[in-house]
Parts: C-alpha cells; sequence; structure tokens
C-alpha cells in the first residue's frame, strides 16, 4: 500500500477537465485552468513577485502539494521492428506489414487535472484523508472552487464532505512515493517483518519431494498410483507456492515507520529553532568562552529555551495558532522572519 | 591514447595563466563592430599577431621573442555583427547569450540597490541594447606583457602593439574602440583596463612582482590540470591536488573536453557545440569579471574581529590570531600554505621549516618540492571543518573530495566544476588605501560550460551554503555580504563560522556582520575561438550545413 508509507499520505487524484466551455464562456476550460493555476501566488514566485503564500500555507499537514494538467498521453512513435526480421516475414506471409500505415496510438478523451499531495497521517486511513480534505475546504474553500469548476462532476460539491468524496472518486493508487525525511536506519532494518524461509521452503519443497517420489513410482512400479502421487505432489508444490508468494507480498506491503521527527509542524518548529539557536549562539559566544560565566551562560540558556517553548508546536485544528509566534509560519521561508 | 593537443591553433591564454609566466603586466581593449565586413578584415588582419600556445607553450618562460601576448574573444553580439550564420550561433549555450548583466542576479553580483551605476560603463550595455547608445562590446582583446626590470613598466612593445591595433580598427571603417573603463561619469575615462601585478623595487634598484593580491594572500597556487596540457614530466609534477583524484588516493588530470570544446569530458562525452566541429573544436568559453577588493573594509574588519576571535579560540598572541583568522577565511595561510596541512600557527610554521620558500632559479628542487606540498592534499580527513572550515573560499571553489556521493569517491563529483583562472590584478594597495581607489583582480575564468562549470560553483558554492552545510551563509572572502538591512533582499547580516573540536572544550567562532569585501565592477561572456575559427570568421566561411 504504497500511498500510505514512511508516516505520510501521498495522494494522487486524477481529474476529468471538461472539454467545452460553459454556455456563457469563451475560453476553452483546459486554458482558463491552466491561467487560474498561474495566478495562485507560488506560481507567481518569480524574483519579480508577489509577498502572498500559497493557500496551501494555510493547514499545517501538507508538506509538498502540486496540480498538473495532462493534455493527452505522448506518442513515443511507431514501435520499431528489426527490419530483416520483417522482410523474411512479410515475404512469407499473405498478411503483409506496410510500415507506411501508422500503428494504433493511444490518446486520453479529455485533459486531466492531475493534483498530488503529501500529508501527515498515522495510518493511511481514509478518514485521515477525508480529514485533510476538509481542511482544505475549511481553508481554501475559494481556490478550490475556482479550480475545480474546469473539471466534471464538480457542479454538485458544495461542502467539506461532498469535496471529500468528489476528490476520492478521483484517487489513484500512488506507486512510487518518496519520502526525503532522513530515517534512523538500524531501527528500520528492525522494524522489517521477518521473512520465515523456512515456512516459505518447506511446504513447496514437501511438495516437489512428493511430485519426483511419483514420478519414481510412475516409471518403476505403478503407473496409476504413481500418476495420483504425482497430482498430489504438484498440487502441494503450487499451493505452496502461492502462499510463499502471498506472504512475501504482504510483508512487502507492510509501511515502512515515520522517521522521527518528520511531521510538519516539528519541522517548522525545528526551522524556527534553528535560526533563533544560530541568534543565541552569536550573541554568547563570549560568554561560552570564558569557564567563569558557566553560571551566567547557563542561565540564558534556560532563559532561551523559556521563550521558545520546543515543545509547544503551535498549531491548532491542523491550523497554525494565530496568536502562536515562536515557529516557522507554513509556506515560503522568508530571509527575515523570526 | 593519450590526447595530444595542437598547440598552434590554441590561443596561448587558454592553457597558460599568464601572469605565473613572466608576463607581469597587461592591457585589454574592448571593440564594437560597426559593420560586418569591417569586423572580418579586422579579424583577419589581426590573425597573424595572435598568440597560440606554441608561441607560448605551458610551463615555458616566454622569453625575447614574445614581450606582448595578443589574444581575442567575442561576445554572442560580437559573432552576429561579423556575420556568423544564426545556424551556427543557433548551437551556442544560452548564459553566453544571455551575456553576464542579465545573469547578474543568479551570481549574486547585484551587492546593492543601484548596483549598475558602480560597473565600469563601458560593461553596462549589453545584449542588443537598440537605439543610440548601442555601444555594446563585441571584441575583447587582451595584451599580456613582460615587464622591464629597470622602470617596474611594461616593455615598450605595450604601447607599439595597443597603437598597431588601434590602427587597424580605425582603417578597417567599421570597427570602434570602446572607452569607459571607469563608473559612469566618475573618474577619468579610461581607454583600457590596464592591470599589473603588484611590483617591488629590490635593493638593487631593479623591479620584481610578488605573488600578492590586495589582501594579502599569496594567489596564483592551484589550477586545473587536464589531459594533454603539459608534457607528460611537467603533467606529473602538477597534477597532485590540481588534477583529479580517485577513490584509492590516485591524482590524474581532468578530461581535456572540461576546458577546451570538441574533446571528451569528464561525463566521458563529447558535449554538443556550435556547428560546423571545426568552429568549435580547440575553441572554449571565458568569463572576465573585473572584481573591485575593498582593502580598507577588509583590514579594518580584521582588526575589528580578531580580539573576540582571539577570546574564543583561545590564541595568546594577538598577530597568531589575526594570522589564523585570515587563514580561517581563506583556507590557506597569507603565504598560501593550505590550512588542511597545518591547521595551527605552529604547524605553519614547522610546514615552513620543511619546505622552505626557495626561489626556482637558486633551488629548483626545493621550489617543486613546496609546490607539490601546496597542492597536494584533500579534505576527506575533515569532514567537520575543524581544520580548515567548509566555508573557507578555497574550499567552496574547489571542494575536491568534500562531496563524494560515499567516501572513497574521491573528486567525482567536483570534476565537473573546475576552472581555469587566468587574468592579473590592476591597480595598486599601499597603506593607507581608499576603497574608492581603483584596485583588485581582473578573473578571466576559463571552461568548456560557463553554466555548468563557473556559474555553477558561483552560484551554489559561493554564494550559497548547502553543500558545505552552512545554509544561506556566502563565501566569507568573495561572496555576497548582505548588510542585513531590514527588509533587504540578501537576509541578514552575513556570518562565517569557525568550528572548533568538541573535544577541547571551546565554542566554535562565528563572524557576524561581514561588510562587502570584492564587488564586481563589470565584466561579460566570451567566446574563445581557435585559429581554425579565427580564420573561418575573417574570411566569412563559417558553414554549418
Amino acid at each position: 500500500m504504497p500511498t500510505f508509507d514512511g508516516g505520510h499520505y501521498f495522494l494522487t487524484v486524477l481529474v476529468p477537465v471538461k472539454t467545452k466551455p460553459a454556455p456563457d464562456e469563451t475560453a476553452s476550460p483546459v486554458h482558463a485552468l491552466r491561467k487560474k493555476l498561474d495566478m495562485l501566488p507560488p506560481a507567481q514566485q518569480t524574483p519579480a513577485c508577489c509577498d502572498d503564500q500559497s493557500p496551501f500555507a494555510r493547514n499545517t499537514r501538507n508538506h509538498f502539494a502540486r496540480f498538473v494538467v495532462i493534455d493527452d498521453v505522448a506518442y513515443n512513435g511507431r514501435v520499431t521492428e528489426n527490419s530483416i526480421c520483417l522482410l523474411i516475414r512479410n515475404a512469407l506471409s499473405k498478411k503483409k506489414i506496410n510500415l507506411v500505415e501508422a500503428q494504433p496510438q493511444d490518446h486520453l478523451t479529455c485533459p486531466f487535472l492531475l493534483f498530488a499531495a503529501e500529508i501527515d497521517a498515522a495510518s493511511g486511513a481514509d478518514t485521515e484523508r477525508d480529514s485533510y480534505l476538509a481542511t482544505l475546504w475549511a481553508t481554501m474553500e475559494h481556490e478550490l472552487r475556482e479550480i475545480f469548476t474546469h473539471c466534471e462532476g464538480f457542479a454538485g460539491v458544495n461542502d467539506s464532505a461532498s469535496f471529500a468524496k468528489y476528490i476520492a472518486s478521483c484517487q489513484i493508487e500512488t506507486t512510487m512515493p518518496f519520502n526525503d525525511y532522513y530515517v534512523d536506519i538500524k531501527a528500520t532494518v528492525q522494524s522489517l517483518p521477518k521473512l520465515p524461509a523456512d515456512q516459505y521452503i518447506i511446504v513447496p519443497g514437501l511438495g516437489a519431494l512428493v511430485l519426483l517420489f511419483g514420478l519414481f513410482v510412475f516409471i518403476y512400479g505403478s503407473w496409476s498410483m504413481g500418476f495420483m502421487v504425482v497430482l498430489v505432489g504438484a498440487a502441494v508444490l503450487a499451493v505452496g507456492l502461492w502462499l510463499a508468494y502471498a506472504g512475501l507480498m504482504k510483508a512487502g506491503a507492510k509501511p515502512f515507520p515515520a522517521a522521527e521527527d518528520s511531521n510538519l509542524p516539528t519541522v517548522l518548529k525545528a526551522l524556527h529553532l534553528q535560526r533563533v539557536f544560530a541568534r543565541f549562539a552569536i550573541d554568547n559566544q563570549l560568554l561560552a568562552a570564558d569557564p567563569n560565566s558557566a553560571e551566567q551562560f547557563y542561565a540564558r540558556f534556560g532563559d532561551f529555551v523559556a521563550a521558545h517553548d520546543p515543545n509547544n508546536l503551535g498549531v491548532i485544528d491542523d491550523r497554525p495558532d494565530p496568536g502562536y509566534r515562536q515557529t516557522q509560519k507554513p509556506g515560503i521561508v522568508g530571509i527575515f522572519e523570526i | 591514447m593519450a590526447v595530444h593537443l595542437d598547440l598552434a591553433d590554441i590561443q596561448g591564454n587558454v592553457l597558460v595563466a599568464y601572469g605565473l609566466q613572466g608576463f607581469y603586466k597587461g592591457r585589454v581593449m574592448v571593440f564594437h563592430i560597426d559593420k560586418a565586413e569591417s569586423g572580418r578584415k579586422f579579424v583577419t588582419e589581426l590573425l597573424p599577431m595572435i598568440t597560440t600556445a606554441q608561441a607560448c607553450p605551458p610551463g615555458t618562460s616566454p622569453g625575447p621573442k614574445c614581450p606582448v601576448a595578443v589574444n581575442i574573444a567575442f561576445t554572442f553580439y560580437g559573432l552576429l555583427a561579423l556575420g556568423v550564420p544564426i545556424r551556427t550561433l543557433r548551437g551556442m549555450p544560452d548564459e553566453f547569450i544571455d551575456g553576464m548583466i542579465a545573469r547578474a542576479r543568479m551570481l549574486g553580483d547585484d551587492f546593492h540597490d543601484g548596483w549598475t551605476n558602480k560597473w565600469d560603463e563601458v560593461w553596462t550595455k549589453s545584449g542588443l541594447a537598440f537605439g543610440p547608445s548601442n555601444y555594446t562590446v563585441h571584441i575583447l582583446i587582451t595584451l599580456n606583457a613582460q615587464m622591464d626590470v629597470d622602470t617596474g613598466k611594461a616593455v615598450p612593445e605595450l604601447a607599439s602593439v595597443t597603437s598597431q591595433i588601434n590602427n587597424l580598427a580605425r582603417d578597417s571603417g567599421g570597427v570602434t574602440l570602446l572607452t569607459g573603463h571607469n563608473p559612469p561619469g566618475r573618474g577619468v575615462r579610461r581607454d583600457y583596463q590596464d592591470l599589473s601585478l603588484i611590483i617591488k623595487q629590490r635593493e638593487d634598484g631593479k623591479y620584481v612582482p610578488i605573488p600578492k593580491e590586495h589582501f594579502g594572500f599569496t594567489d596564483g597556487i592551484g589550477d586545473p590540470v587536464f589531459e594533454g596540457q603539459y608534457s607528460l614530466e611537467d603533467e606529473q609534477a602538477k597534477v597532485k591536488g590540481n588534477g583529479a583524484l580517485d577513490g584509492k588516493g590516485n591524482w590524474r588530470p581532468l578530461a581535456t573536453g572540461e576546458f577546451l570544446l570538441g574533446y571528451p569530458d569528464e561525463a566521458q562525452e563529447i558535449a554538443g557545440a556550435a556547428m560546423p566541429l571545426e568552429f568549435s573544436r580547440n575553441g572554449t568559453f571565458m568569463a572576465y569579471r573585473k572584481m573591485h577588493q575593498n582593502v580598507a573594509a577588509f583590514t579594518a574588519f580584521m582588526d575589528e574581529k580578531v580580539e573576540q576571535f582571539r577570546v574564543v579560540a583561545g590564541i595568546e598572541n594577538v598577530d597568531h590570531a589575526r594570522e589564523t583568522l585570515m587563514a580561517k577565511m581563506a583556507g590557506r595561510w597569507s603565504d598560501g600554505v593550505p590550512i588542511s596541512l597545518a591547521p595551527t600557527w605552529e604547524e605553519w610554521d614547522a610546514f615552513n621549516k620543511k619546505y622552505p620558500n626557495v626561489h626556482h632559479a637558486t633551488d629548483p628542487n626545493g621550489w617543486a618540492a613546496r609546490n607539490v606540498a601546496l597542492a597536494n592534499f584533500s579534505f576527506g580527513d575533515d569532514p567537520d571543518g575543524l581544520k580548515c572550515p567548509l566555508t573557507a573560499h578555497m574550499r567552496r571553489v574547489n571542494t575536491r573530495d568534500m562531496l563524494g556521493p560515499t567516501d572513497g569517491d574521491g573528486t567525482v563529483l567536483t570534476n565537473r566544476r573546475r576552472i581555469l583562472r587566468r587574468g592579473l590584478l590592476y591597480g595598486e594597495s599601499p597603506d593607507g588605501a581608499h576603497d574608492t581607489d581603483e584596485q583588485g583582480v581582473l578573473m578571466l575564468i576559463v571552461c568548456a560550460s560557463l553554466f555548468r562549470q563557473f556559474e555553477f560553483v558561483q552560484q551554489q558554492w559561493i554564494n550559497y551554503g548547502l553543500d558545505a552545510g552552512a545554509g544561506s551563509d556566502t563565501c566569507p572572502i568573495v561572496g555576497n555580504h548582505s548588510d542585513g538591512a531590514p527588509g533587504g533582499k540578501h537576509g541578514p547580516k552575513a556570518k562565517f563560522v569557525i568550528p572548533a573540536d568538541p573535544a577541547s572544550g571551546k565554542p566554535p567562532f562565528i563572524v557576524e556582520g561581514i561588510p562587502q569585501f570584492v564587488e564586481t565592477r563589470g565584466g561579460e561572456y566570451f567566446f574563445v575561438p581557435s585559429m581554425t575559427a579565427l580564420r573561418m570568421i575573417g574570411m566569412g566561411v563559417v558553414d554549418p550545413t
């Protein structure tokens, strides 16, 4: 289940985009959609522009989120063949292959909007996805409406529950998640399910032995008895191999544990502490160098810890606590904000 | 089969740092082409004067036959003005077409608001610059001259070659010398950029150069060594510390294609270049960067910070502390000894006793041994920068074996980011010199891809700290140093961290509020053609089909 791995839910959604303008519109829906996406703040974060934060920065659950418009699938060109083989085949067969006739090509029936987001999650349950989507609806309903209005089937969406249902209906499995947080490799290896090789080997091994014995009986003894034993052996071997395969796949589907402190609020708090601690270190380096002022230095560090509240992440209901300043705000990290 | 270079086809300034080969003086002339035909005539008539690597081979002294070395290069718009076909020019790299001033933000050259007003006027009109002020730089001619030891000035041939070139330009009927190697409206309007090493008079009255740049560091020690550049014997002598290091500690020369177009590079391929191949082959690219040095600000800052550093680092002697602070920022002691090999004052002293700084004429073996010792080191044994800080200037610009994906990968990642350092100093910096005076380094950076090599080093390693594990910290010496003004675009005050060994019980030292020590005062990107390409450009026969 790679949609959930390492303490993060990897949401991948493909939403069909309308192919005809609404009655009172002239612009192509995919054109209008792209224009809307280009007007979202992060798209405008060229050096020349904008202090606005992305609407996704209004919550504290998504690490990354992106929209991509997919117009069509790419055509890779004709499937090539060895021309000598083709020549021989055409000479021998009545059904000639004409290289001038185009091969079938795949196309999409409409453009699709890809929405992908990585969010903090404990178990990967659907309810976690839905609670994230509800947070999005609560914090950026206006933008979501402007984007998804160009997509099929959005007309009935009018609250967080129907939005979650709409997105869930377009969700596809994420097959290659990418966790960019350092894991404790030793602990992760220890957490991996043990593969009881003996269990996987004993049943199919037994089946194989029975099968061989049956063959022996078949050749040197009674053929009818031998045939029966061969059948039993083959059945046991097949079941054993399938069990081994299913067991391996099940073990492989178990998600990796979360990397320590890899949820967004903790990462933001760490960024904040890194900045303010650099300030603390610069301001107190002369004190730190002098053994006689150890006590004073220790007291200052106590003040620092008290002021910056390392255990308070400053989050209320998946959103930054409006009254709390001792953490980094989500979104683009400014160079001055502390 | 090893690469054998056709030295007579390659311009001499690609293979040789003239300043280290007896050419202590120099001059830069830049021209604008008004008419393609005149430009081609000018190029053709200059051709016999151009100094090739054959005329001034690496590793030798120039001798009396070559008092002045003449080299030429073109901007993108210069090639366009000369009538080089569009089909050839479309194979030119983006950054070369952009030109340096268009890329100033990315390079970190926008040191402060109104930075272009501090640039020398001649470099401020780039690209197409439509309209009456269309005097954009098209041709760069660099003259490197030997010095008259009796006067400390350039040999008289420099003046005669200059007027010869000026006459060629005038007679061509459509090539104009561009003046203004000075900020707009300030100072004397200079026709040329004159260059010189720092010269001093000996007791016997003769003048000699000293190998220092204006801040007081010995310069010109490390420079990449690539295949085909030197004779096998010289290559063996120079490759240690200057070439590529494998995982087993062996040094080899870098691939030729990193510095000359048309040869296999460190990616084991011949990179695409403007066609036809004979137009690009044996040519390369060059960034011209006039870097002003605020010597007074540098000296004052050292004076201000040395006492704090002395206390935090626990160094008794204030002179020792000052030298150590400078060395930690540069990565080398002021005489060039790498701090990686001699991390403390005492070890520095011991290094100089073991490898005394002798003159190559009196003790060639001792001189050679010191040169190898100055270059041959790596950073693999110092991952935390306890000896040489990860953000020291030298460790940033040539990361050596620091960034290998795994231990024992040698310099594999750095091999694609090397640059040849050519160029010379300008101005003088006697005691009491002001930052408003003219003094600095004219950097001529040569590499096959300005984007992949020079610009990467400048943006990622000099003006950013991520690869050194130092966040947004920039190079303490040549980096863009934010003054921390609220609302400014470069963030908080520039800082530099000198790590301390945790076992010593001492805290690291953090230097904060570094002023701008080095400022770009102009420059441009140039294509340095081979003699073949020059001949083709002059004749107008570049044929990309």
